[in-house]
């Protein structure tokens, strides 16, 4: 199995967890990742917000090199994996973006290469069978809210990421670790996204309903595929806590974390150093197999 | 047949900028700019680069600073800028989409 790996910008900075977490796991499956060389930004919520023909070349200049070796592209990042798709579909759909978009790049891009997330890939192409026989430890109960937020399903009829109003994708890798997938009903809620910093208020409210949902289900962590809802949810609990004397202390950890854990991997080689909220509860309650 | 809502907010944000009505979006724009411009610059988002410009248009020096050292010492922030983008091709999509507004208007 092998795909050509979008890390995203974030994987440098802010998600080096996430991108830590997905090479081990990859690693461990016998997935080959390759990152197209010379890959560049896909310009994320600010270009489509600025520029329709800017939001579909940035991904497109990345897709070309992808095309040119010939691999399924393979994305973590719920926030790149949602720009890629929506590229493709924009110059699959409109002959004038494609035209335009030709003229920015200086080649002809279809649209046809296939963009897969990390989880359809897990889920899809090495099975459940595989993993589940691959474990070496067990969550053990471990009760998790999965968290899948937005751009990993809307708009759904471009991403036809499970079902957008109760994906069920990371909950089944939940509970083929031995986790207790949790019901809860802000699975697909905004986490404010990339208005993190331009309006940090709006951002503290949504994190703070999504936080209390969770702890209101009970849960242990929240699990995530996405960087920017990783940090909003775990950046910000310092600040909600601060502002309206709340106690948040959950983990949010990805999904990529608990699996390599349960692979047998060391927290260490999973990037849990890097979560802001410590994941000790979770890190406590995973043990071996019989 | 679906509305696809995002294109849809996406369209009326661009039609409520150009006619100047955007002042409700706050430092959304500002934001924006900064983000594009690291990506233009780099090829790839400069976070700390992004930041910093973006703080200067809002003079908010101090906002989120106490979570530096932290985030700092956990290497959840990059301290040198991303090197390994194809750089060449991101400044021609930047510079070509200005050309092409500017053909529009």
């Amino acid at each position: 199995m092998r795909y050509a790996y979008y890390p995203g910008c974030s994987a440098e900075s802010t998600a080096r967890d996430m991108h830590q977490s997905t090479l081990a796991v990859a690693r461990a499956l016998g997935i080959d990742l390759v990152e197209p060389k010379g890959w560049t930004c896909c310009g994320a919520t600010a270009a489509h917000q600025t520029d329709r023909l800017l939001a579909v070349s940035l991904p497109a200049a990345t897709l070309t090199k992808v095309q040119d070796m010939k691999l399924d592209m393979m994305v973590n990042c719920a926030a790149c994996y949602n720009r890629m798709k929506v590229a493709n579909h924009e110059i699959l759909a409109h002959s004038g973006i494609r035209q335009s978009v030709r003229e920015l790049l200086d080649r002809d891009y279809d649209g046809s290469v296939k963009v897969r997330h990390l989880i359809e890939v897990l889920l899809e192409d090495v099975g459940l069978e595989i993993i589940t026989n691959a474990l070496k430890r067990s969550l053990n109960g471990l009760k998790v809210a999965c968290y899948y937020g937005c751009l990993l399903v809307r708009p759904p009829g471009i991403l036809k990421f499970d079902d957008p109003e109760n994906p069920t994708s990371l909950d089944r890798l939940v509970k083929a670790m031995g986790g207790q997938s949790l019901d809860w009903p802000c699975k697909v809620d905004c986490c404010g996204g990339g208005l993190s910093l331009s309006r940090t208020d709006v951002v503290v409210q949504l994190t703070d309903s999504i936080l209390d949902m969770a702890c209101r289900a009970g849960a242990d962590c929240i699990a995530v595929s996405c960087p920017m809802c990783q940090v909003n949810l775990d950046l910000r609990q310092q600040d909600i806590n601060q502002q309206t004397g709340r106690n948040y202390h959950l983990p949010i950890v990805y999904i990529t974390q608990l699996l390599g854990l349960c692979l047998g991997l060391r927290p260490d080689e999973l990037g849990f150093k890097k979560l802001m909220v410590p994941a000790a509860n979770v890190l406590k309650k995973v043990n071996e197999l019989a | 047949m679906g509305i696809d809502v995002a294109a849809v907010i996406d369209a009326l944000r661009k039609l409520a900028r150009e006619r100047g009505a955007s002042g409700q979006e706050g430092n959304v724009p500002l934001f924006n700019r900064a983000f594009l411009k690291t990506v233009q610059t780099f090829g790839r988002t400069y976070e700390i680069g992004m930041i910093a410009a973006y703080k200067l248009g809002t003079g908010k020096w101090m906002n989120d600073t106490e979570k530096f050292p932290a985030m700092v010492k956990k290497g959840k922030i990059a301290l040198l800028p991303p090197l390994g983008g194809d750089r060449k091709t991101v400044r021609r999509i930047f510079r070509k989409t200005k050309q092409h507004k500017g053909a529009e208007a």
